[in-house]
Formats: structure tokens, sequence, C-alpha cells
């Protein structure tokens, strides 16, 4: 199980400051919400707990483990191994059919194709987008995609899950099978992070982080 | 639903590691066919630079090997070895000693001189100087009609001897008063070799002393070392009065021709492959440009810096290899069909590879500039 936190956390997009001095843990097990108003900082903090983002100050902590100043070859390799992320827009390419798209991370992560492979296809089975493996991303609907897109995320079995409005493109009935995979995620014993602005959403999550 | 990844999750199935090798060429492969406009406009570019430097550099190498090979065909690389004065006594054995030299393509030796004249039509016919032949007479002295002497007494004539001494269909007895020889065959030595053809050469049972020693090398940089090692070989009554001599200064020019069109050929091939460096590289800059939000989210989800890096290296390589065979085999064929000479193959070869290099050369700022991209103000932006 892992951890994550931020210990005075300071982010900035050169003379603005996005998010300052903030302190959060983020529990495994459950779901975690980000929220706020827009603007407020909810997918800077994300990308900075996601090691996307060097903080500006304070720090960020995995496992009690100061990393977000790490070099970036440990960052990428830790967003490899231990993370997932999950973007408003499904981000999938378009070049590459549904199951390479969900490939992706673990070639990254060092896992071998035939595993992936078989990961993925119980993903995609999983999540009921299996009859669309084969097929280019431009063919499927954007509830399938963003479905695609968990299934990417959670391909190396990553400890921890980032996601940045992962429901904000989706109608009710795409956003409860995306709400309902991500609790049952968390509840296997991993961290769940997601930035949103839907009340209902957060209403549901098991913890919440609230940004002014 | 089931769980997707819980058991996988707590049981930690997945290893944690870097990008196999084989992985990483693997998808680098996947990408250049799934991108076929990209891998095939670098491929293009290659190809052209290619065909390009083939078509000027090539070209000029190609006329370079042609006129070399024509300097070199046999006068720069034959060597004679005479008796000016007759008093050196050349021992005929010294033929089969120069001939076991190393680099040596073959050696015969001609003795003294006498007059000789047709049996069948004296005093009708001309006269043409008579000359015994040590060694086996070389390709290039091939008979026209008849066939080379094997024997004691049996004799060639050269073209312009034959005519001389009216030798019907290249083949008659000739005499200088004390010996004579049947003539079975007529050869046409050519230009480099022409002096033969006015001589009736005949295999004599014995030779005391030959006049000269002629010697061809296997290949016209070696003549100056061998011209010294042939002057240590002979075996001579007066060896201080033998003379060993090349075409010096033929040898020269072959040098000279030889640099000013290298010289020629390669400021020409820089040229083109550094045009054919800023082609590529503004051809890769315009990809990764179009590929921003694709190698974002590699990133994002693990990707590190040098993999990136590796990525656009790889299918750049991918897109050369496929450019350089298809330019290198067209440039090739073009050369060929327009001045009737190939390009050496080492040069073809040599080309092909260096545009690939020079497309990975080209590549790399553009994948550095894409590695060094921050994959969270591409991914913020819809």
């Amino acid at each position: 199980m892992t951890r994550v936190a931020a210990r005075g956390l300071g982010l900035s997009y050169g003379a603005v400051t996005v998010v300052s001095a903030i302190d959060v843990a983020l529990e495994p097990g459950c779901v975690t919400t980000l929220s706020g108003p827009s603007g407020a900082g909810k997918s800077t903090l994300l990308y900075a707990l996601a090691l996307l983002l060097r903080p500006t100050s304070g720090e960020v902590l995995w496992d009690g483990r100061p990393v977000g100043r790490v070099p970036d070859g440990v960052r990428s390799q830790l967003r490899a191994s231990r993370s997932g992320f999950v973007f408003q827009d499904a981000m999938l390419d378009p070049t590459r059919s549904v199951l390479d798209n969900v490939l992706e991370p673990s070639l990254y992560a060092g896992v071998p194709r035939r595993e992936a492979r078989r990961r993925a296809l119980d993903l995609l089975d999983e999540l009921g987008v299996a009859h669309r493996a084969r097929h280019r991303p431009g063919e499927v609907s954007g509830g399938q995609a963003q479905r695609v897109a968990l299934c990417r995320s959670l391909v190396t079995s990553p400890r921890v899950l980032f996601c940045d409005e992962p429901t904000g493109n989706l109608d009710a009935g795409a956003t409860e099978i995306v709400w309902s995979v991500l609790e049952e995620y968390a509840r296997g014993g991993s961290t769940v992070v997601v930035a949103t602005h839907d009340r209902g959403l957060v209403a549901r999550a098991g913890a919440r982080v609230e940004l002014t | 639903m089931n769980p997707p990844a819980r058991a996988s999750a707590e049981s930690g199935r997945t290893v944690p590691g870097r990008p196999r090798s084989g992985a990483v060429v693997g998808d680098a492969l996947r990408s250049a066919a799934a991108q076929p406009v990209v891998t095939g406009t670098t491929a293009v570019v290659t190809a052209l630079v290619c065909l390009v430097v083939l078509l000027t550099a090539g070209r000029a190498a190609a006329a370079e090997r042609a006129v070399v090979a024509s300097i070199d065909a046999v006068g720069t690389r034959l060597i004679t070895v005479s008796d000016p004065q007759g008093q050196a006594a050349i021992d005929p054995e010294t033929v089969d000693q120069v001939a076991a030299l190393e680099g040596v393509r073959w050696a015969f030796g001609l003795g003294p001189a006498s007059d000789g004249r047709s049996v069948a039509l004296p005093g009708r016919a001309g006269v043409a100087a008579m000359r015994p032949v040590v060694g086996d007479l070389p390709s290039e002295a091939a008979a026209v009609r008849g066939r080379a002497p094997r024997a004691v007494g049996e004799a060639v004539a050269g073209t312009d001897a034959a005519a001389a001494l009216r030798l019907v269909d290249g083949a008659g007895a000739v005499s200088d008063g004390s010996t004579v020889v049947g003539v079975v065959g007529v050869v046409d030595t050519g230009e480099d070799l022409g002096f033969l053809d006015a001589l009736v050469l005949y295999r004599a049972a014995s030779v005391p002393t030959l006049s000269q020693v002629y010697v061809l090398a296997d290949d016209a940089s070696t003549v100056p070392e061998l011209q010294r090692r042939i002057a240590a070989t002979v075996r001579a009554g007066e060896p201080s009065r033998v003379q060993v001599e090349a075409s010096a200064g033929v040898l020269r020019l072959r040098d000279a021709v030889a640099g000013a069109l290298g010289a020629s050929s390669r400021q020409l091939m820089l040229g083109v492959l550094g045009g054919g460096l800023v082609l590529v590289s503004v051809t890769v800059l315009s990809a990764v440009q179009g590929r921003r939000r694709d190698l974002g989210r590699r990133r994002a989800v693990g990707a590190s810096r040098s993999a990136i890096v590796v990525l656009v290296l790889l299918q750049t390589a991918v897109a050369g290899v496929m450019g350089a065979l298809v330019g290198s085999v067209g440039g090739v064929a073009a050369v060929a069909l327009a001045t009737g000479v190939a390009p050496p193959g080492s040069f073809s070869a040599g080309v092909a590879v260096a545009t690939v290099l020079i497309g990975l050369v080209g590549a790399a700022p553009p994948a550095l500039l894409a590695a060094y991209r921050d994959p969270v103000r591409i991914l913020r932006v819809p």
C-alpha cells in the first residue's frame, strides 16, 4: 500500500502561485477527491502528487519518502511502476488499436508483453469493452474511450491511481461505471485520488480534500 | 463486475523495472508502422539525400574509378628490366624468380633480336624482328589467329610482323639465317604492349641472355616498392648495367587524378549530406511537433526522457534504413544508366550508412526537444 502525502507544498507557474503551503495525506482503501472551484489548483496539485510537476516549495512523499525532487529518471520509473493516471479526455493514441493503447504503460514498467496482454484483455473484458480491443479509438464512443483509458491506467496494477476529472466528459451512465471501478479498485487496497468538480462524486468519496 | 486489478494489486504480480530493450524496439516499429505519413516522409527525405549523393558524388566516384582504371590498365603497372648497352647479361632464370614475387601479375623476357624473313617468299616479303621469348606470354598478348607457341621452334607473330612477312592465315616458316621457326599464330597486343606487334616471338631451346624482362604489377600503388624488389632479384653478369624502370610520370599523373577527383567527390558528398541533415532535422521536428500530445501522454504514463529520445531515434532509424535502401539502389541504377559505370560498391554502401547516421544526428535535437518538454503543459492544452 502506498500512502501519498504533501507537506507544505507550493506550486507556481512562473510568477503565478497556484498552490501554497498545502498539507495533505491520502490514505489507501478509499477514493479521495480533490475538489474546489475552477483555478483552485486541483489539477496542479494532482500533477504534483503524481510526480509530473516538481514542487516550487515543500515536498511530496510516497510511503513517507520525499520523491518530489528526485531526478526525472527516478520519477518516471516511479510513475511507470507504481502509479496510473486517468486524464479528463481519454488521451488515447488514435493511430494504435485499443489493446495497444491499454498496453502502453506496461512497456515503461518493464512488464513482459505476454503478461501485460493477458492482463489488458482481462481488464477490457471486465470493463465491457473487450469487443473493441482491435478497434481504433476513433471507432469507440466517449464512454468506451474513457473505460479504455481506465484499463490503461490499471494495466500495471498500480498502487496509486491519479484521475484528473475522469468523468468530466461522460454522461451519467458512463460516470457511474467509471466511479464504481474506481471505488472497487480503492477497496482492493490502493490509493485512488480523483480531481473533480462534480459535487455528487465528492459526496460519495471516502475522503475529501477541499481547495479554496 | 469483478474488481479489475485487486488481486494483482495485492499480489504485486507485475514487476517494477525499466523498459525491456526488445519491447522498446518493438514499440518503435509499431509506432513507425502506425504513423505511415511521418515514417514515409522521413524515408522519402532519406532516400532523396541518398539518391542525390549518389547522382553527384557517386557519379564523380564512378568517373574517378573509370579514369583510374583506364590509367591503371597496364601502362602504370608495367615495369621493364632492360640491358640498354647489351653488356649486363641478364640471366633467363630472372623471369621465373621475378614472376614468383608477391604482387606480380606476370613476367616474361625477350632475348636479342635478329632479322627474320619468310622462308616461303624469300626476297618478296619484308623483314620482321625475331626474338626468343622466356616465360608465358601475358593474356594481353592472346592469339587472334592460330594459337600460342608451346614447343621449341614454334612462334607467334605480331599483327604488323605477320603483315610484313606476308604470312598467309598467320602461319608459315620464318628464318633469320641460323634459326628457322614455325609461326603458329598471330597476336594483337593492344596499346600498352604494342611494341610486340612488330615482333616474331619464338620458343628457343636455350636463351643465353635476355635483353628485356617485362613485369606487370597487380596494383599501381605497389609499383615503386616492387621496382626495388625486382632490382634486388635480377640475376645478371653485370648487375650494375641493368635498368629497372616504370612509368613514373604516369604514376604521378594517376595519383594526382585520383586525389583531385576524390577530393571533389568528398566535398560534394559532405555538402549534400549537410543539406540532408538539415532536411531530416526539419522533418523530424515537424513530426514531433505534431505528436506533442502523444509524447506528453507517454511521459505521463511513465516514459523517461531517454525513452522518448530512443523512440524518436528508432522511428527515424527505421524510416532511414528503408529510405537508404531505396535511395542507394535507385542511385546506383541511375548512375549506371547515365554513365555506364556504377559507383564502387563500398562507396554506395558507405553513402547508405552515412545517410542513416546523418538522419539520426539530424533527429537528435528534435528528439531531445520532445523529451525535455513539460508534459503537464502539453496535457493541459485541449
